[in-house]
């Protein structure tokens, strides 16, 4: 299942490679800061899913106004002289690094899970 | 526990939302990639302030520099011309003559040094490293000083030749010369005492070895018998600087 989003993700690069030169123009702060607070979002998601406990509501609006405020943040920034998008990207990197750890734990006690279910089985017969 | 938590990653639930966030994640970064980076520099305020550029290459320089050319050529011939009708005349002429040359606004030939200063053909992924295979204008504007600290008498770049106006500035992948674009390989020629000139030049711990630095192949100096080098052709009329009348001469 979590295969879906991968391949949605390779969708995506292969689209922003297809879009061209329009792509370029993009400014290059916003769009890096943007695609961070998207990350977290995602992995944020993820982890909620593993956990049972998603969102679809909370999952999408989190999506826009992270995006939104680490924008604003860089806005923000270019007005007033100082590089205030550096408090999003420790932010968005700081949990990034968390839900991924989270989510490598869950997958790990799922493969310990299995490997103690088997020798479980392997005792009983 | 672990069954819930199987369970729960297989609900159909999330997986549209996650599907299209990872959609619209992949795209993000992969266009944050893609957009250059100016100058490789700081990310937002890091870059170096825009200046107005010059126009672009070729927009008819060459033809006004060749008109510039003839005209000179056109008053020093008449100034010969006038000089022929009195020995006073030709006194006054040598010494505009003599003037003319000191400020580069005619042809001069003699011995000196050729030094020719290339991009290295070495590659590299770091910008930083980049930026020193490169030829920039501080290494044509250093290499300049260099020479006329060693005693040269005329310096012509690329066939340009420098002034007291002349200046030197990287735009984009040129660098203009005063408003004349040139690229790598830049030839810088300088009349003067060949010997003293290339040992000047040559000397360990000069300008020239911090390019060498980068690559050796960048750099190449040699001595020449005899160079001609073109009277410059950039504009020569001062709006501002006035003469100062002689003080002496009034009283």
């Amino acid at each position: 299942m979590i295969l879906v989003p991968l391949l949605a993700l390779a969708i995506g690069v292969i689209l922003a490679l297809l879009a061209g030169a329009p792509v370029e123009q993009l400014p290059r702060e916003y769009i890096g800061v943007a695609a961070l607070a998207g990350l977290d979002t995602l992995f944020g998601g993820i982890r909620a899913a593993l956990e049972d406990r998603f969102q679809s509501d909370l999952f999408v609006t989190g999506f826009v106004f992270n995006i939104l405020l680490a924008i604003g943040l860089v806005y923000l920034g270019t007005k007033i002289g100082v590089e205030v998008y550096l408090a999003a990207v420790v932010a968005l990197g700081g949990r990034l690094f968390l839900n991924l750890s989270i989510i490598r734990r869950h997958y790990l006690t799922k493969i310990e899970d299995a490997r103690g279910r088997r020798k479980m089985e392997a005792n009983q017969l | 526990m672990g069954k819930q938590i199987l369970r729960s990653a297989k609900a159909p639930g999330w997986i549209g939302p996650v599907t299209v966030v990872s959609l619209l994640v992949g795209f993000l970064i992969t266009s944050a990639v893609r957009i250059p980076r100016p100058d490789g520099s700081g990310i937002l305020y890091g870059s170096r302030p825009s200046v107005e550029s010059p126009p672009p290459a070729g927009s008819g320089i060459d033809e006004r520099d060749a008109e510039i050319k003839n005209l000179r050529k056109q008053v020093t011939e008449l100034q010969d011309a006038i000089s022929d009708r009195s020995r006073q005349a030709a006194i006054l002429n040598d010494d505009l003559q003599e003037s003319k040359r000191f400020a580069g606004l005619t042809e001069v030939g003699g011995p000196g040094i050729e030094i020719i200063l290339r991009d290295s053909k070495k590659r590299s992924s770091d910008i930083n490293i980049i930026n020193e295979y490169n030829i920039h204008d501080r290494d044509v504007m250093t290499v300049v000083n260099d020479i006329w600290m060693s005693g040269a008498e005329a310096i012509a770049v690329n066939g340009q030749r420098v002034s007291y106006s002349t200046s030197f500035r990287c735009e984009g992948p040129v660098i203009y010369v005063g408003r004349v674009p040139i690229a790598s390989p830049v030839k810088i020629q300088a009349i003067g005492n060949a010997d003293t000139l290339y040992g000047a030049l040559t000397m360990q711990g000069r300008y020239l070895d911090n390019i060498k630095a980068a690559d050796p192949a960048m750099v190449e100096v040699s001595k020449k018998d005899r160079l001609v080098l073109p009277a410059f052709t950039g504009s020569t009329v001062l709006n501002f600087a006035k003469t100062v009348p002689d003080k002496g001469k009034n009283q």
